[in-house]
């Protein structure tokens, strides 16, 4: 626990990571359970970017309001305040023609490339887990860029290769398949750090490191062997007014503070 | 002559039911699934179904499958959302006692739009190609030629299923359907289905949907019967009637989890005779708590 009030909790401060990237314009998109993602495209609203317009999930709603983040986004409470409700078929064809800038994404597997996979742990003939299935994830190769992010920093997740490939991430011959406009996985945001893709061959990099976190517990907890940032940085903590809207206008409830914790 | 109402009983809607059939139901997570009718066809021991659900599914699916009645799941994503892993698919696909059409939110949408339309397959984008789905799932995705360009792309089938189920708030007795909430593909799935039950928190007088039938989100014209059941979709939830039973999903999920959903089966699903034996086994001060005007 933090024995200051004003501390930022880890899932705050991912929250802040995230709305950090989202430019003015852009449209969002977030799926089920996604409450770290949801709070970022509020906070971008309110601090930097009133023109940005986020699609909620399964709940159809555009632009909600609500000044509480739910643990479904398919939820209708989202409808509140919002200025359309999109059925499923309309998610479909904004998604796969490419007019998503940004979508936040996650997986049970996430790669050294920014693959995603939804779909098993080990072998797909004779599966260790069975998961949910690959849902929304192959428009990863429609949607402009990806934001990943985990809420386990886990060696399990973030793995050398992806046992299934839901999400395409980068690869050799993505240019040739991919919608020409998606540019692939953008960031990793996890509870304990940051990486990007900004490498000759786009495989990911450590960029920062968490408030408090050091770049051995790190790589300890990667599953692959992340390129180094020189140097890697500490990631920038919540300013008083990020955490003042996240609390007074976005989480009425705390959800952030108790949805991770070290 | 009088028009024919399509009121049915419960028993009766569902004697259409049969096993190795393919069904439909829709949801969007815990939204407006129809669990009601989802345990009357536990309850008529149907086997062998072939699943095509709407893409985020969950509970109805998992619950079938601890009842003995799937064959096939087509698969977008089968999970408990907050809640995590659907146990009783993840434990039948490990096992493989049912077989999987690995699927996506798009495969599943434009399939069935195809089937609404008649159209053989639905065209779709080349990028599947850097994804999984057509090796797991060849039967599903066969990579083609656009005969425009000469480009390649992937062809996925017209989803036509034997029935659907679709759980509304309002219907009136000739089928024309009003969902108050979410408005995901309920649409097309009539229109691509070859039977479509509708289960309605209340039946409503025709005169209301005359009144204002730019309301109607179902066209009574693909709708085979119409069954009245208030609370059809507790333990989840019915936007603008009530919410999602939380604990009630938490005790399901557990159970499950531990392998014990015959349990969970025998005393919710075959125990109470019918929905109104099981609405009074939830009981009226629990049903009342969740009503919910969002």
């Amino acid at each position: 626990m933090s024995s200051a009030t004003n501390e930022a909790a880890p899932a705050e401060v991912i929250a802040c990571v995230l709305a950090r990237q989202l430019e003015d314009q852009e449209i969002a998109a977030l799926g089920a359970a996604s409450q770290l993602a949801m709070a970022a495209v509020k906070l971008a609203r309110s601090m930097h970017a009133p023109n940005l317009s986020w699609l909620c999930g399964g709940s159809g709603a555009i632009n909600s309001q609500l000044p509480l983040l739910l643990e479904s986004a398919a939820d209708p409470r989202n409808l509140f305040g919002a200025e359309y409700r999109y059925s499923m078929e309309d998610a479909v064809d904004l998604q796969m023609r490419g007019r998503i800038s940004t979508a936040f994404l996650g997986g049970i597997q996430v790669d050294k490339f920014g693959n995603l996979n939804m779909v098993c742990a080990g072998d797909y003939d004779k599966p260790r887990m069975r998961g949910p299935g690959s849902v929304g994830l192959p428009f990863a190769a429609s949607f402009r860029r990806t934001i990943i992010y985990i809420q386990h920093h886990d060696p399990r997740v973030l793995v050398e290769k992806v046992d299934f490939v839901s999400g395409p991430g980068h690869s050799p011959q993505r240019a040739k398949w991919a919608v020409p406009s998606s540019r692939g996985p953008y960031l990793i945001v996890t509870p304990l750090a940051v990486f990007d893709f900004d490498t000759p061959d786009k495989q990911a990099r450590l960029v920062s490191v968490h408030p408090g976190v050091s770049v051995d517990e790190v790589l300890a907890k990667t599953g692959f062997k992340p390129l180094l940032a020189d140097p890697v940085t500490v990631t920038q903590a919540p300013s008083a007014e990020e955490l003042r809207i996240l609390r007074s206008e976005i989480d009425l409830n705390g959800v952030l503070r108790r949805l991770i914790r070290h | 002559m009088e028009r024919t109402s399509k009121v049915k009983s419960l028993q009766e809607a569902f004697a259409v039911v049969k096993d190795g059939m393919s069904l439909s139901m829709t949801t969007t997570h815990y939204n407006s699934t129809p669990l009601a009718a989802v345990r009357q066809i536990a309850r008529q021991g149907v086997r062998n179904l072939t699943i095509m659900p709407t893409p985020s599914a969950g509970i109805a699916i998992d619950l079938l499958i601890a009842a003995g009645c799937v064959g096939t799941v087509f698969a977008s994503y089968v999970g408990m959302e907050f809640l995590g892993l659907a146990p009783n698919f993840r434990r039948a696909v490990e096992a493989k006692k049912i077989r999987l059409r690995e699927s996506d939110e798009a495969s599943l949408v434009m399939g069935y739009r195809a089937g609404a339309s008649g159209i053989p397959f639905m065209a779709m984008p080349k990028y599947y190609e850097l994804t999984d789905l057509p090796r797991a799932n060849p039967e599903s995705f066969k990579k083609i030629t656009d005969p425009f360009s000469g480009e390649p792309c992937f062809a996925v089938p017209a989803l036509q299923p034997d029935v659907a189920v679709i759980h509304v708030q309002e219907c009136d007795p000739y089928g024309n359907a009003r969902q108050l909430g979410g408005n995901h593909m309920e649409g097309i799935i009539a229109k691509a289905a070859k039977h479509v039950i509708i289960t309605t928190e209340q039946v409503r007088p025709i005169e209301e949907t005359r009144a204002q039938p730019t309301r109607t989100t179902i066209p009574g014209i693909v709708v085979n019967s119409v069954v009245e059941l208030p609370f059809g979709a507790h333990p989840g939830a019915c936007p603008a009637r009530y919410s999602y039973d939380r604990p009630h999903l938490e005790k399901y999920a557990e159970l499950a989890k531990q392998g014990r959903s015959d349990e969970y089966l025998k005393e919710f699903v075959f125990g109470p005779a019918d929905h109104g034996a099981y609405l009074d086994m939830i009981g009226a001060a629990r049903l009342m708590a969740l009503r919910s005007e969002y």
